[in-house]
């Protein structure tokens, strides 16, 4: 009865009529009372409704981590496949592009890993190993002046994150870049 | 069926727990410490409550270290890799220390650095690689061990060693999301990859070598520059690389037919060991210093179809500049045309020194044009100081594809120059720490 604001009468005859509860739903003398009081003295479930409790927070947090590591885990494989198509790329092992052979009129091209590409075209390299449910964008340029050549992998945060349920990576873009000198004749 | 995993028993004496008699005045007010603990000992509420207490802050814990961790990960990758791409380019300037004509390692660590900031650019990730950190030095592939130049001493570098670091002493260490909690806000990292020549493709390499009488003194070292070449071409390209020598004076000869260096090289090293000057016995006549010569017969032995899409490198290795011998006539295998199609050619009786030169010029482009790479090797040794820079810049107007100009101030040295055209052919990882 400690918190419970309902007037009482001083002899303890029970409540009146005139006497209103500011929280009625804890009166423990009308009809909801009672099944407040059984509800409160019943013990089945408890384990599931702490659960309950318990599990939301839970939930938020793992997802949160999967989101996050299969964003860094997405971004380290991107920059993995960018050095690797770059390699291919400075060492002249391949020379060309989704858009034709590399030449002096042709020195960068981009494409998408959705789209068909060959194991002559350095966009193949890159896109090779990345994973299947995320669409990754690839450019690749050969610059004669240093010489070098430069493949970029960029992709959506938020599609990476797989379950990114609470958007955190909405709006992000993760980028991958390897910058190689050329090696041999350029181009 | 009960979802309370741990049943109570009732035999055992204990009253059936509920908020009701919780709030008994027995309870409120309980006989003694040990009866509270028994009641506590046997409640079952706030069972999941509890768990989540004691698991909960480790499971936040295990996954805040996973992301660092991933982070961490991702940041070395980079580190790796951008140290990599440095140690590569670095490699591939490694000729420049022999070009310079001062054994300057300026334009290697400037490469180096320019290749670290291309894949982590400083205002983002600090100074990775500081000047300092570009060390050249001499691998040695049989013991896999990387020896300084300021350690040995040495002037002939083959290798260079590239440092990364990402650290708190280098004002640039990782910052971590999470490491703060954990009591470990950066972490410091550090790489180090050693880059030396070597290329998986073929590199077919000719040596055009001087034959004539003003460099006979200096036979011996340009067979050890010969024998350097071999063992590079030999052990740091493809088993389908070719080796050659093509030898000129006034006229050229081929000492030595170009062949698959790995599979022949014991042979080709005592070939070269037979080389003579024209002023030997054995040696080829001598007809003045005609490189146009050795520059064309090179030529035509990469015109081959067996040497299509293939690395074509020559090296000259001479003392001078032409210079022509009267009374000799020259044709088109001494490289008088100034192109392959050319109906006039430069010269053929009473060429000048003028001429010679011209054509050796022409020469060079035809094979440039040709996609072959030239270098050249000059020994300054044996001409006189006045002449030796005006010398220098004529051979150096010969190089092109990947070539370089090398020079050579003392016999000596004629041979510790080999790495430098080596470092021509691609250069690649020896190691990665």
């Amino acid at each position: 009865m400690k918190h419970d604001p309902t007037v009482t009468v001083a002899d303890g005859s029970g409540p009146s009529a005139s006497r209103v509860s500011r929280w009625p739903w804890r009166d423990r003398r009308g009809p909801g009372g009672r099944v407040l009081r059984a509800l409160g003295g019943c013990r089945r479930a408890v384990v599931a409704l702490e659960f309950v409790f318990v599990a939301g927070p839970f939930m938020v947090l793992l997802f949160c981590f999967i989101a996050t590591s299969a964003v860094l885990h997405t971004w380290s494989t991107m920059q993995n496949y960018a050095q690797y198509a770059a390699r291919m790329m400075s060492t002249g092992q391949i020379k060309n592009f989704t858009t034709g052979p590399i030449t002096t009129a042709n020195t960068t091209a981009t494409a998408s890993c959705a789209s068909a590409l060959t194991n002559a075209q350095v966009e193949y390299y890159a896109c090779t190993g990345l994973p299947s449910w995320v669409n990754f964008t690839v450019t690749a340029t050969e610059n004669c002046a240093v010489p070098s050549v430069t493949v970029s992998i960029s992709a959506s945060a938020s599609t990476a994150a797989v379950a990114d349920l609470f958007s955190i990576f909405t709006g992000k873009t993760l980028m991958a870049k390897a910058v190689l000198m050329k090696e041999g004749v350029c181009p | 069926m009960s979802l309370n995993p741990l049943p109570v028993p009732r035999h055992a004496g204990a009253p059936r727990l509920s908020m009701t008699r919780l709030r008994t005045p027995r309870l409120r007010t309980p006989r003694s410490w040990r009866a509270i603990l028994t009641r506590l000992a046997r409640a079952r509420e706030g069972n999941a409550g509890l768990l989540f207490i004691a698991i909960f802050p480790a499971l936040i814990g295990f996954g805040l270290v996973c992301v660092d961790g991933a982070y961490l990960y991702f940041r070395n990758l980079l580190l790796n890799q951008t140290v990599q791409a440095a140690a590569l380019a670095a490699g591939n300037r490694l000729s420049t220390y022999y070009s310079s004509g001062n054994n300057s390692s300026t334009a290697i660590i400037s490469i180096a650095q320019t290749f670290t900031t291309a894949n982590m650019p400083a205002a983002q990730y600090g100074t990775v690689v500081p000047a300092g950190n570009v060390v050249l030095g001499n691998w040695d592939s049989t013991v896999s061990t990387f020896t300084s130049l300021a350690t040995s001493g040495g002037t002939s570098p083959n290798a260079v060693k590239v440092t990364g670091i990402n650290s708190i002493a280098n004002s640039n260490p990782v910052t971590l999301f999470f490491g703060g909690i954990l009591g470990q806000p950066t972490k410091d990292l550090t790489t180090t990859a050693i880059a030396s020549y070597g290329t998986g493709q073929a590199f077919n390499t000719l040596i055009v070598s001087d034959l004539s009488g003003s460099f006979a003194p200096s036979i011996t070292n340009q067979q050890a520059a010969a024998s350097a070449i071999l063992d590079c071409v030999a052990d740091s390209s493809a088993l389908t690389s070719n080796f050659g020598i093509v030898g000129f004076n006034g006229r050229s000869s081929i000492p030595l037919p170009p062949g698959l260096a790995k599979q022949n090289k014991a042979a080709y090293r005592t070939a070269i060991g037979q080389l003579k000057a024209c002023t030997q016995p054995g040696g080829p006549p001598c007809s003045g210093s005609n490189a146009a010569s050795g520059i064309y017969a090179a030529i035509q032995i990469f015109s081959d179809p067996s040497f299509n899409n293939t690395r074509k490198s020559m090296v000259i290795i001479t003392d001078g500049v032409p210079n022509a011998r009267t009374g000799v006539t020259y044709t088109m295998a001494d490289g008088i045309y100034p192109t392959p199609t050319s109906p006039t050619p430069t010269c053929t009786n009473s060429c000048t020194d003028a001429d010679l030169l011209t054509m050796a010029q022409n020469q060079a482009a035809v094979a440039r044009a040709a996609g072959i790479s030239v270098s050249t090797i000059y020994y300054s040794g044996s001409t006189n100081g006045s002449d030796q820079a005006a010398y220098a810049a004529f051979l150096a107007t010969l190089t092109g594809g990947t070539g370089v100009a090398m020079v050579a101030p003392s016999s000596a040295r004629i041979s510790s120059t080999f790495a430098g055209f080596c470092a021509t052919m691609s250069s690649a990882l020896k190691s990665v720490m």
